[in-house]
């Protein structure tokens, strides 16, 4: 069960929603999503730790020749489990800080975190995979840019993330309360970039700017069931994690259907693909094949 | 890129062919780039035994004449010089 955080809107309703996929499902969805040209799997979840079959999945995903990312909260993961999981074949684990000290960290998670964060760090080095601290900045975390620094470097991280709240979703209507000032945005990009000078080679650091600074819209998913294909753990496959709060579009589910039916032809992932769904201003834009309609959502 | 560094790809990012494509994709964690084919011929000779200097020398004679090897060694150069500051390279 995930906890409620302050942050963001985790979804609370797991514990209501089944594991629909055997482990052989799961192995034949990784060999059907190679076929389409897939060429990594990122393993998220809810948490995917909850799951005893990861390493078997790692295992196919490595024969695949998938690369592989474990996305974890780090808190149900043991050494011994992560030991398994990198001698299968896992080739990255990326760690979300809510913040870098404890009380603040675990405020945020809302539940004891960071220690547990902070071992799994070590484990992840220490099993000679590359780590990837992702921190996400908003008004609280905003100056705290150079502990995180800091922490990365004593974590020996491959590469460091900070990554500003996108304003979408959930964090548009509390933009008052997550939105930094321009002035701190300023201010902890100058930080990260004078460490990513100095660190150059040894730690790469991407400062992400929040879209709502940005001048031009992302080019979200890049692309309606161009590049990205969800499955959900309760087996549904979808083009973006959020397809499911559309109204009135029927999703298909892998227990039913191969992927490659679902992606060529189902309603959903035809939904916005390509550039005959869109209305004006879209239709005669000129960024119409770059940004794809991004404000659709 | 000094002409006597011999640079490796690090383990955790690695070559692989678009299925679809049949282009080169450099994959690592939580990304990836598409390789035009030199950049994609220029990795796979990346592999720790071969300096930098004869890694441009073998491309130029798969590409052609010296003039061209001349602007090659610069490209290739600025781009390993990228990959390496972006922690995706290692150069002994």
């Amino acid at each position: 069960m995930p906890a409620p955080s302050p942050r963001c809107s985790n979804p609370l309703d797991w514990t209501t929603r089944r594991d629909a996929l055997t482990t052989s499902d799961w192995l034949r969805v990784l060999r059907e999503a190679e076929a389409l040209g897939i060429v990594s799997v990122n393993l998220s979840g809810g948490e995917p730790f909850l799951r005893q079959d990861l390493d078997d999945i790692v295992r196919e995903a490595k024969r695949l020749d998938l690369f592989s990312t474990l996305i974890t909260s780090g808190l149900p993961c043991t050494g011994q489990r992560l030991g398994a999981l990198a001698e299968a074949g896992l080739d990255a684990v990326p760690l979300s800080l809510q913040d870098v000290t404890e009380a603040r960290c675990d405020r945020i998670a809302g539940t004891p975190s960071l220690r547990q964060k902070l071992a799994v760090a070590r484990w992840t080095k220490a099993f000679g995979l590359p780590l990837t601290l992702n921190i996400v900045l908003h008004r609280a975390t905003m100056p705290h840019v150079d502990a995180a620094i800091a922490l990365a470097e004593e974590l020996g991280a491959d590469r460091l993330e900070l990554a500003d709240t996108q304003y979408l979703g959930w964090a548009l209507p509390n933009r008052a309360t997550l939105m930094p000032s321009a002035q701190a945005i300023a201010a902890a990009r100058t930080l990260a970039q004078a460490a990513r000078d100095r660190l150059r080679g040894r730690m790469d650091i991407l400062f992400v700017l929040p879209d709502y600074l940005a001048d031009r819209l992302r080019p979200c998913m890049d692309g309606w069931g161009e590049r990205f294909i969800v499955v959900t753990p309760d087996g549904f496959a979808l083009p973006c994690h959020a397809a499911q709060v559309l109204p009135g579009v029927v999703w298909e589910k892998l227990t039913d259907k191969a992927l490659a039916d679902i992606g060529h032809h189902s309603v959903g992932f035809n939904l916005y693909r390509g550039t005959d769904w869109m209305r004006e201003p879209c239709r005669s834009c000129d960024r119409r094949a770059k940004d794809h309609g991004g404000c659709r959502c | 890129m000094a002409p006597d560094a011999k640079p490796q790809l690090v383990p955790h990012a690695r070559l692989r062919p678009d299925r679809l494509t049949g282009e080169t994709l450099l994959l690592y964690s939580e990304a990836g780039l598409k390789l035009n084919p030199t950049a994609a011929a220029t990795l796979a000779l990346c592999e720790g035994t071969r300096t930098f200097a004869e890694i441009t020398q073998l491309l130029a004679r798969r590409y052609g004449c010296d003039a061209a090897a001349v602007a090659a060694a610069a490209d290739i150069g600025s781009f390993l010089d990228r990959l390496l500051a972006r922690g995706l390279i290692g150069a002994k």
